[in-house]
């Protein structure tokens, strides 16, 4: 099986921002420059997120997305904030091939069910966002990683792909934004429970960390930020007054050029060249 | 380059029943310079230059919305004229005589054959299971040598790959109507049919990159410029 390498665009506002652990957001740029750029480098799908919407019960990701849809001809998945049916249609009418779901999903999982009848297996993503508890389960967190849900993520991975769910995206909360590694173990768990695809997500900062998401964590595909970002926002034409209001600008104004310390640099192509020299198939 | 100003009246309807991804269709239809018109407009559909049948969900629910709304007949009329009549994903096994997917429907029953569930095998060498559905990017093969000269997929070259995502495959019954293979987990199945007239791509040209775009333009070319696929 070909490895799939998933670009995941984090969205504020207008623009494509970077936390740690899901929080602190860095305004990075606009997200259809990094979408463009991954898409010519060769990403195999890409994922929006708008992160805040779920807190604040919006959904302003439209704009972006069909901005998105008309250059990129990958899968597009989009989440963050879709609590019904008709979110789901707006999404899909904007040009995503894919939704994400969590917080809709655990507050009420027959939500999958419907959301699969109505839109089939294929479009339906289930977002599990996990921090491990100090007795080791790993529990799933809500609203961004704010909310603990007491619902056991394993448990909860095997009850969505027995709602229909046709792919399951897993965070690791603690991980996510630290490129100190994916959650191998966890992902293994998890990947090995479910008849369906499993996306890791969270934590890698070198591609030897992808590597080890397919070989030791069992993983279908993964999905990168800070990995790719930091490096493309150093490539990219970034014009800071275009941009919108959303977010930290400390970065992007003062340290852009440094990059980010906990991320060693990679591009779309070093991933891939590297999963490859491992033996692994992925399309170049 | 425009292929629409090469034809009359030259725009692609995309079947609208309710069923699955049209408007990422539409916009690499659009990307590829044509006109695209979702519609579930009867004579809309009849006057287009090519009719693409979209589609992700059940195929229960597909065809009896098609039955509902009289489309399935229209779309048989596509096929008969000999216009264009391009099946995506669910929209090629729709194309097929009968399915199995939970339970028994029939199809359109344009291409003889049956849909049947993907098999999960056992990987020898790692001992796990195949994930189903199959999701992800695969190369095509060739079913017979030179089967894609003069086809939309006479463009492809070798390490080219198309995005796949479905849990079901179909099984067309004369090996002529299969115009391209793909193997997931030691399994080979139609990845392309193609009777005449009617195509079917399992996998989704719109979001196969590049690649998929190519594909999309060879066959409109050939729609636009000489009248058949």
């Amino acid at each position: 099986m070909t490895i799939r390498i998933i670009g995941r665009l984090d969205i504020k506002g207008d623009n494509l921002v970077k936390g740690i652990h899901l929080e602190g957001l860095r305004v990075l740029g606009k997200p259809e420059s990094y979408a463009d750029l991954y898409y010519s480098e060769g990403i195999d799908e890409l994922i929006c997120m708008d992160v805040v919407a779920s807190l604040f019960g919006r959904n302003s990701l439209t704009d972006v997305v069909q901005r998105i849809a008309n250059n990129v001809f990958v899968p597009l998945c989009v989440g963050g904030g879709l609590r019904t049916l008709e979110d789901i249609r707006v999404a899909l009418r904007a040009g995503a091939d894919k939704v994400a779901i969590n917080t809709a999903a655990i507050n009420r999982p027959e939500f999958v069910r419907e959301a699969v009848e109505a839109f089939g297996s294929s479009a339906i993503v289930v977002a599990i966002e996990a921090i491990q508890q100090p007795d080791k389960r790993f529990t799933c967190f809500t609203d961004c990683g704010r909310q603990e849900s007491g619902v056991e993520a394993l448990a909860w991975a095997e009850q969505v792909s027995e709602l229909g769910a046709g792919e399951i995206l897993l965070t690791s909360v603690e991980r996510e934004g630290t490129g100190g590694g994916l959650a191998t173990e966890f992902c293994r768990q998890i990947a090995d429970a479910v008849p369906i695809p499993v996306i890791l997500h969270g934590g890698a900062g070198h591609v030897d960390h992808v590597v080890d998401a397919i070989t030791e964590g069992h993983a279908d595909a993964v999905c990168l930020a800070s990995l790719l970002h930091y490096n493309a926002v150093r490539r990219l034409d970034i014009d800071v007054d275009e941009l919108g209001d959303d977010g930290n600008f400390e970065f992007l104004l003062h340290y852009r050029d440094r990059g980010f310390s906990k991320v060693s640099d990679a591009t779309v192509g070093s991933v891939k060249a590297a999963l490859k020299a491992a033996n692994l198939e992925v399309r170049l | 380059m425009n292929f629409v100003s090469e034809a009359s009246g030259g725009y692609v309807a995309i079947t609208d029943y309710r069923m699955g991804n049209l408007f990422s269709v539409y916009q690499a239809v659009v990307a590829c310079g044509l006109d695209a018109r979702i519609t579930d407009d009867e004579q809309e559909i009849l006057g287009a230059a090519a009719v693409i049948l979209p589609g992700v969900g059940a195929f229960a629910d597909a065809m009896r919305f098609l039955k509902a709304s009289g489309l399935d007949r229209t779309l048989r009329t596509v096929a008969e004229r000999g216009t264009p009549l391009i099946g995506i994903c669910l929209g090629q096994q729709l194309l097929m005589s009968e399915s199995n997917e939970m339970g028994h429907t029939e199809g359109l029953g344009i291409i003889e054959g049956n849909v049947e569930r993907l098999p999960v095998t056992v990987n020898t060498n790692t001992g796990r299971k195949n994930k189903v559905p199959h999701v992800g990017w695969s190369r095509l093969t060739e079913p017979r040598p030179g089967a894609w000269r003069g086809t939309a997929l006479r463009e492809m070259e070798n390490d080219d790959m198309v995005y796949f995502v479905h849990s079901y495959c179909s099984l067309p019954i004369n090996s002529a109507d299969v115009l391209a293979e793909v193997t997931y987990s030691g399994v080979t199945f139609a990845a392309a049919v193609q009777r005449e007239n009617v195509l079917g791509f399992q996998f989704h040209p719109e979001q196969s990159g590049e690649c998929g775009l190519a594909i999309y333009r060879a066959l409109f070319k050939s729609i636009l410029t000489r009248g058949s696929v």
